[in-house]
């Protein structure tokens, strides 16, 4: 037994050793106390900072096959006054850690370490920045008191197949911010930056065993970024990196790393079962289209429709990514929708490719970076059209979001870079129609006809498709209650008596809304007179963009669009109307167009709105030019004339 | 078998045995193919041929058996199975939930099968999860899984078992469904030597065939029945309370090891923590220092600002201790505590000092749970108490920005218990002093060229009105603390420019918030041929109550109490003088009252707007009828228009 316990020490103590010294050690964390005082001062506010971050990823190749990352992060954070003292907390990620480590040191000097199965698990806040990870666990830290510091820090280990993002985000000011990314030298790979990341500093190591390059990021008094409304999403101004490999010199390394996008082809199961780009089994789907149709021919339009029609999208399908299942089944998750309209425009004769698209919402495609983290979506495409046949989306159109982007066209032995379709505002309109009489408006019943086209009538028609099939019942209700929300914060001051929608389910069709609504503010009776406010029927749009503040972000309005609104009322018979002239002044440039006016002729008074965004996205510096859009709009929502007898 | 088995084999083999027989009885006691049978002609009724789904058979047993040592032990038994009209509209992804602080789940099974077919039990697995709710319900879990695949025209059933840990948080059966049931089962087996009184909740009085069992005799089996019960329906699930109605049965078992009354609950509160109402010397004199010569009401003020500036609120995820609170000692070494702790920490502090003090159990916004029957469950939030001469007050340390006694409006108008000591607990209803919440808007100044309304103004707000912006304040998440407030300020008018923005008393919560700032609202006039409309007070407060043409149950809070007020003072000018003056009026309901006053001074038309929102609560179907009535009151102080002329 003896002898036993020696040698297991012994292989315990020796093993220990090698695993230590198998890792490079490049992090360079910087063990400073404090900043200066007049650092401190100026981020008082915030109750706390951060003196010191660190946010590492290692590679390192196992056995030849696997490459895993080794991640380490460390904080060093001051409380300096009670505003602070939330932040006491240690945020991890919910995953089994390598190593933890964590001590505190009040403002006397004296230091406590701290154990994460003595702290208590709190409710993570809802502010919580980093969008590296998904889960975190978020302990908080007893004592807190002013000018302590929590030091932690963690290292785990993930398996890994691709290069993520590495995002430069915090929710406190950092003092001293770092961040390392160390990639094996042999592997001939490359290190890109986005949304203006400075450029790394590059240090080689030498000719050890396990050569390794380190690439290091130092940000000095980095702080929080400001949001805005209608500002792009986070992911495309919060700074990233990313490490790529370009080649790797072992065959089996290939198994596991994508280093083009060739490489991809075994993630997307763009090939069945036989390895092959499909088999002849699917012509009695194509008859049926055909039947369907009443033709001899099938066309690409017809396969899509008769796809989009017929199987209903269901993520929740076992095997729901098989063609057949779908065939069968008559419904599919995303991906086997996608497959399935694959093969049988395969099937039909066409040369259909996939899409690889890039939501524009998490940033620009880059072709040099083969990843799966380089596209959010995985579509068939004929002609140079992706499509979706799950989507709400005609044939040719696409979600905003993916209107205009770089994407990737995958076809069977090469692929290439292609723009996606646009659309300009014409095509996406909003149109209000409301015709009064004083008896409507004696009678609080109002109607309002609400028609939307493009990207307008999709972006309706998709969340209520979207949740209706794929949510509890708890969400359907709560669905509603967002789509009453909506309505109330669009139209304030209103009371629904009814809603009816058309075309909600035909994906051709705008959507036609029709409201009786009640309102008492467009009518207040005057004694012998009575105001009308008819601009209150106009929705409440672009309110926070009167906002004198200057703009940081670029405004996003997520796709060019166009507000037609006519509101008429009819003068009764043996009325007056009082009212002067309003002049609003038009707007005509580059990227907003605005034009309104207030008539009275042939016994109504009219009001006419045309106005919208002719891109999806305008530069900070016409933020004059947005206040004036919008005050505008304000200015209209508030004009009112009087009628007497 | 028992007793065959007793007799032939030793205890280790009988145990086994009877394990491997009850897992087979059980088995069978689900009833497969029985229940294959029953559903090979089920049709559904004309009535709900449009629903997607229906609870056909909804079984639920409740066992109320005793230990060998003769402790109760309680499990519950639900089975369900559920007629699938169209799958596509069902959603396969399952959770129940389930009290990890109280109960255990166990034998969670689903399984599927078309119409007259084979049964298919393949379920994805099985998975627990944190879920996350608010602070005060923290020990919510839920199994989740996805059913097997669903077809038109099928079914599929659920069952699974709950284990009661503590046997005073059992007590109803909750059928809380979002699908129409046809036929409910309640069995309920009272192995105890004690009575099980029943009691339905309210809602079931809208079935037709209710079925009144007032107790369950010891040693018997109850079973009640209930057929077609409609699912329930919110309308505001934002602020009407109860904030949904269940359909439940509470069971209440006599017996000397369940809580029967406010008084024993309080007593089951008290031993759970006895130990947290007396604080250590030392820690005593460290809080008191320098507190030594205030009066008892100082005293109470002193030590409620400390443990509001010094302890923070932290709502736990995970937290075994629901009702037992953390000790003093614990909560000022870790300066952190939920509002149990912190309560605890108040308590013992005032104690000490000689002041009567209590804990006090608050149900949150549950108003419609029957209270004759107390249940520990019920307990969502604890505040303190304290009463010195005449005065009482109650102290939630978690509303970090109230003054001393001061509860906030989820606090207020609750049930409540306070639990002094062993058999003195003490049922009340929260009142709040509805004369002290004030928010004063003064905006004083001239129109402008461009139609604005242009000037000075300042807001005083008091008490919990000024709760809002000193959370915007100190919870910034940027550095822009005026910004976040300014922001805020800009929300309440259709169009507004606020600068200069000035803060006071922040931090002293005490006084008044007092905000000044510089303004422009912009677009308040219409020019008319005969005359200028200028139109004010844009500031709304009166919570805009939406319609809907649904029947609204229970009632609906507004935001009161509070009294609004707002003084508007425009500026006489060379420009215009006044063409028609604007008449005084006064409005009153029961939940507000609501005043204008025009006055003309040498130099400015002066404007008195007051909203009183009086109180809390209002009932379902007052607001119904009169929604458009509060409406129209409203304009009387919203939107209030000046008609001046213009001169030459």
């Amino acid at each position: 037994l003896k002898q036993t316990f020696l040698i297991l020490t012994a292989l315990l103590l020796f093993t220990s050793c090698a695993y230590t010294s198998k890792r490079a050690r490049f992090h360079t964390f910087n063990t400073q106390n404090e900043a200066s005082a007049e650092f401190e001062k100026s981020v008082s506010d915030f109750g706390a900072y951060y003196i010191a971050t660190l946010q590492s990823i290692e590679y390192n190749q196992i056995a030849n096959v696997n490459l895993t990352a080794t991640v380490v992060e460390h904080q060093r954070l001051k409380i300096l006054n009670k505003a602070g003292y939330q932040y006491a907390r240690l945020i991890i990620p919910d995953i089994e850690l390598k190593k933890f480590k964590a001590t505190i040191t009040k403002a006397d000097g004296s230091t406590k370490t701290l154990q994460l199965k003595d702290l208590t698990k709190v409710t993570a806040p809802a502010s919580l920045p980093v969008i590296n990870h998904d889960h975190y666990l978020v302990y908080s830290v007893p004592g807190v008191e002013e000018n302590m510091i929590i030091d932690y820090s963690f290292e785990f280990t993930e398996k890994m197949s691709f290069f993520e993002r590495m995002y430069i985000s915090t929710d406190l000011p950092i003092h001293d911010a770092r961040y390392e990314l160390t990639m094996i030298t042999h592997f001939k790979h490359k290190v890109k930056t986005y949304n203006d990341l400075k450029r790394p500093t590059i240090t080689h190591f030498g000719e050890d065993k396990e050569r390794k390059t380190l690439y290091s990021w130092h940000f000095d008094n980095l702080l929080p970024l400001k949001k805005e409304s209608f500002s792009p999403s986070p992911k495309r101004y919060t700074p990233y990196f990313i490490g790529v490999v370009n080649k790797v010199k072992t065959s089996e390394v290939e198994v596991s790393i994508v280093n083009k996008w060739r490489d991809l082809s075994r993630f997307i199961s763009v090939k069945d079962k036989n390895d092959s780009w499909f088999s002849n089994k699917y012509k009695d789907e194509l008859e049926r289209i055909k039947k369907a149709n009443n033709k001899n021919t099938v066309s690409a339009l017809e396969i899509y429709n008769f796809v989009q029609k017929n199987y209903k999208l269901d993520n929740t399908v076992d095997q729901g990514w098989d063609p057949d299942k779908v065939i069968k089944i008559r419904k599919g998750a995303w991906t086997g929708l996608n497959r399935t309209l694959f093969i049988l425009l395969k099937e039909a004769g066409f040369a259909p490719s996939y899409a690889l698209l890039k939501s524009y919402n998490t940033g620009d495609f880059d072709y040099s970076s083969p990843s799966i983290f380089e596209f959010d979506l995985v579509v068939p495409m004929v002609e140079n059209t992706p499509l979706l046949p799950f989507s709400h989306y005609p044939m040719g159109e696409l979600p905003a979001a993916y209107q205009d982007i770089l994407a990737l066209d995958f076809q069977e032995k090469s692929e290439r870079s292609f723009r996606t379709a646009k659309t300009d505002l014409e095509k996406n309109v909003y149109k209000l129609q409301v015709d009064l009489t004083l008896n409507d408006l004696l009678d609080e019943k109002i109607n309002l006809i609400e028609t939307h086209t493009g990207q307008e009538a999709y972006r309706q028609k998709s969340p209520e498709r979207y949740y209706l099939e794929h949510t509890t019942e708890s969400d359907k209700k709560k669905y509603k209650e967002v789509h009453q929300n909506y309505l109330n914060g669009r139209f304030a001051d209103m009371a629904f008596f009814s809603v009816k929608n058309e075309h909600v389910e035909d994906v051709h069709l705008p959507l036609i809304q029709t409201y009786s609504v009640g309102n008492k503010k467009v009518l207040t009776n005057l004694g012998d007179e009575y105001l009308i406010q008819l601009g209150s029927l106009v929705p409440k749009m672009y309110t926070d963009l009167i906002s004198k503040e200057e703009r940081i972000h670029d405004f996003d309005f997520n796709y060019p669009n166009l507000d037609q609104i006519d509101i008429s009322f009819k003068i009764p018979e043996g009325y007056k109307v009082n009212f002067e002239s309003v002049h609003f002044e038009p707007i005509d440039n580059h990227y907003l167009y605005q034009k309104i006016s207030i008539d009275q002729k042939d016994g109504k008074l009219t009001i006419h709105y045309l106005g919208g965004t002719k891109v999806r996205s305008m530069p900070a510096g016409e933020a004059i030019t947005m206040r004036q859009f919008a005050e505008n709009i304000a200015k209209l929502r508030t004009t009112k004339f009087l009628i007497a007898k | 078998l028992a007793l065959i088995y007793k007799a032939l084999l030793g205890d280790f083999l009988r145990n086994i045995s009877l394990i491997i027989i009850t897992i087979f009885l059980a088995g069978c006691g689900t009833g497969t193919t029985l229940q294959q049978n029953k559903t090979a002609n089920f049709k559904l009724p004309e009535s709900l041929k449009n629903e997607n789904s229906v609870i056909t058979d909804y079984k639920e047993v409740f066992d109320f058996g005793l230990t060998k040592s003769g402790k109760p032990i309680i499990q519950s038994q639900i089975s369900y199975t559920v007629f699938v009209r169209k799958a596509s509209e069902v959603n396969r992804y399952q959770q129940i939930y389930y009290n990890s602080a109280f109960e255990s789940l166990a034998n969670v099974k689903a399984s599927a099968w078309q119409q007259g077919k084979k049964r298919q039990s393949k379920t994805t697995s099985f998975q627990e999860r944190n879920v996350e709710t608010s602070s005060f319900l923290s020990n919510m879990m839920a199994k989740v899984f996805y059913l097997p695949e669903l077809h038109d025209n099928s079914f599929y059933s659920i069952s699974y078992t709950v284990h009661y840990k503590d046997i005073n948080n059992i007590d109803k059966a909750l059928l809380n469904k979002d699908q129409h049931i046809l036929e409910y089962n309640l069995t309920i087996k009272n192995r105890l030597n004690s009575v099980i009184e029943l009691k339905a909740t309210g809602t079931f009085l809208h079935t037709e065939d209710e079925v009144r069992i007032p107790e369950v005799a010891p040693n018997s089996v109850a079973k009640i029945k209930y057929t077609n019960l409609k699912p329930l329906q919110t309308l505001y699930s934002n602020f009407q309370f109860p904030r949904k109605e269940f359909y439940s049965i509470h069971m209440f078992p006599k017996s000397d090891e369940f809580i029967r009354s406010y008084t024993e609950l309080g007593n089951y509160f008290y031993t759970l923590n006895k130990e947290n109402y007396t604080i250590e010397d030392s820690l005593y004199t460290m809080i008191n220092k320098g507190a030594e010569k205030l009066s008892d009401k100082e005293f109470v003020n002193h030590v409620f600002s400390y443990v509001q500036k010094e302890i923070r609120y932290e709502a736990l995820l995970t937290g075994i201790k629901a009702y037992k609170a953390d000790a003093p000692r614990t909560v000022i070494e870790n300066k952190y505590g939920e509002c149990k702790s912190v309560s605890f920490l108040i308590v013992s502090l005032l104690k000490k000092r000689g002041i009567t003090a209590a804990p006090v159990i608050v149900n949150l916004g549950h108003d419609g749970y029957n209270m004759q029957h107390p249940k520990l469950y019920m307990a969502n939030h604890l505040i303190a108490y304290a009463k010195v001469e005449d005065e009482e007050f109650w102290l939630d340390a978690t509303g970090t920005y109230l003054p001393t006694g001061f509860v906030s409006k989820e606090v207020a108008e609750n049930r409540a218990l306070i639990v002094f000591d062993k058999d003195n607990t003490v049922e009340r209803i929260i009142k709040k002093d509805k004369e002290k919440e004030q928010s004063i808007w003064t905006l004083a100044g001239d129109l402008n060229e461009k139609g604005s309304f242009i000037g000075k103004g300042t807001l005083e707000l008091t008490n919990e009105s000024a709760v809002n912006f000193r959370e915007l304040y100190y919870n910034s998440s940027t550095m822009d603390r005026l910004g976040e407030i300014k922001d805020g300020l800009e929300s309440y008018f259709e169009a507004s420019h606020i600068l200069n923005l000035q803060i006071s008393n922040v931090g002293d919560l005490n006084k008044p918030l007092i905000i000044s700032f510089d303004f422009e609202i912009l677009n308040v006039v219409t020019t008319l041929s005969d005359r200028l409309l200028v139109s004010l007070n844009p500031v709304k407060k009166l919570k805009s109550i939406r319609y809907s043409t649904k029947k609204l149950e229970g009632s609906l809070w507004l935001d009161g109490p509070e009294n609004f007020q707002t003084k508007i003072i425009l500026n006489k000018s060379k420009q215009f003088s006044l063409f028609k003056p604007v008449q005084n009026e006064k409005r009153s309901s029961s939940a507000y009252e609501l005043e204008r006053v025009f006055n003309e001074t040498k130099t400015s038309y002066e404007l008195s707007l007051s909203e009183f929102i009086k109180q809390r609560k209002l009932q379902g179907t007052e607001v119904q009828s009169k929604f458009f009535d509060i409406q129209r009151d409203r304009r009387l102080v919203f939107d209030v228009i000046i008609q001046l002329k213009k001169r030459g």
